[in-house]
């Protein structure tokens, strides 16, 4: 399982897969979410792995 | 695991032209803004650009990006505080912390300032209309300022995404005096022209730019973004672009050919003239800002 954090600080755990296969269960449009590890910034095709905590950084909160 | 095209490096963005790393992904988006500032004459050197600068993502981005290429630029922020409980005060300390670190001059101006009330205070009775109500004062606020300190041009975070909402909102709305733009009017004469350095960027690419560079922080969303349409709107879009990439771009730049083909035909239709409240550019007899704010203190 992978741990998702999103921006307000809930967690969601997920089956481990490719970013966007990790949004896509979680119910999120993969466009609309950014996804980071250890503060470095994943591409959709990255492989998460069982233990991986990640960041998703919605891009339309308002400004 | 993804690898940039050009380094070999691990990728942080996906490009349209291949995976990109974080370096090589910050080159290729200082380039398209680059472009697009060049593309559309935005700015040249020694021009003053007042910069609308709420302390959100997209604005910081802009201004960061500004002053990195446009040095021979005269940059001023301007921080409109509407009055947003909860919300406005962290995106305000964001922008303090950003102007600090990029050496650039601030200004923030508030709605008390220009109207005596709040955002919260004008909303009271009818929250539903936030963003008309926000919008057009930010716009007056922001205008009456730029000419104020003698800006040559406003600079917004609007990126495509915000474009093609807009454009397909137009549609929704029946709006054709929008779809259509107004650009045989005489407004050049009374607002300071506004540019849009960030019109040919994705908002994802936009944040992806403020976290491989440690711009941004976490803040909270605007708690009247609920009531907009653009809401909606946005979600639909942010599907089309994920199923469709490209999608965002093909609408801007329709609008855009929509608009040339238009252009080239029409014949001038509207002047401005002063409001007959408060002598600001209206093509009506009451400016939309006078007309909000007396329907609401008049309630």
């Amino acid at each position: 399982m992978i741990t998702a954090v999103f921006t307000d600080g809930s967690t969601k755990e997920t089956e481990a897969g490719t970013v966007e296969s990790v949004l896509r269960s979680l119910g999120l449009n993969p466009y609309e979410i950014l996804v980071t590890r250890w503060d470095e910034l994943l591409t959709a095709d990255e492989e998460l792995s069982d233990g991986d905590t990640v960041q998703l950084v919605s891009i339309v909160h308002g400004g | 695991m993804g690898r940039c095209s050009i380094c070999g490096r691990p990728a942080a963005f996906a490009a349209e032209d291949g995976p990109l790393c974080a370096k090589h992904f910050t080159e290729w988006f200082e380039k398209r803004v680059r472009e697009t500032i060049l593309k559309y004459r935005m700015a040249e050197p020694g021009m003053r650009l007042c910069v609308g600068f709420s302390g959100g993502k997209d604005s910081t981005v802009l201004l960061t990006v500004l002053a990195k290429l446009l040095p021979e630029t005269e940059l001023i922020a301007v921080t409109v505080d509407e009055g947003i409980s909860g919300y406005r005060d962290d995106t305000i300390a964001e922008a303090k912390r950003t102007v600090q670190a990029l050496g650039v001059e601030h200004r923030i101006l508030s709605f008390p300032g220009f109207c005596g009330k709040t955002l919260d205070e004008l909303l009271e009775k009818h929250p539903e209309g936030a963003c008309s109500v926000c919008g057009t004062l930010r716009r007056r606020i922001l205008n009456t300022a730029a000419r104020e300190m003698d800006a040559d041009r406003i600079a917004t975070g609007h990126c495509l995404d915000d474009e093609a909402q807009s454009i397909v909102m137009n549609y929704l709305r029946g709006d054709i005096t929008r779809v259509t733009g107004q650009f045989n009017s005489n407004s050049a004469d009374f607002f300071i022209p506004r540019i849009k350095p960030l019109c040919r960027s994705t908002e994802r690419s936009v944040v992806a730019y403020g976290l491989v560079n440690k711009l941004l922080r976490p803040l909270h969303e605007c708690p009247y973004t609920k009531y907009a349409l653009r809401r909606d709107v946005r979600t639909w879009l942010g599907e089309q672009e994920y199923e469709h990439p490209g999608t965002l771009l093909k609408i801007a730049e329709g609008q855009e050919e929509l608009l040339s083909r238009i252009q080239e035909k029409k014949e001038p239709k509207m002047l401005l003239h002063p409001c007959e409240i408060c002598g600001e550019p209206t093509g009506n007899r009451i400016c939309a800002a006078c007309e909000k704010l007396n329907k609401i203190l008049n309630e």
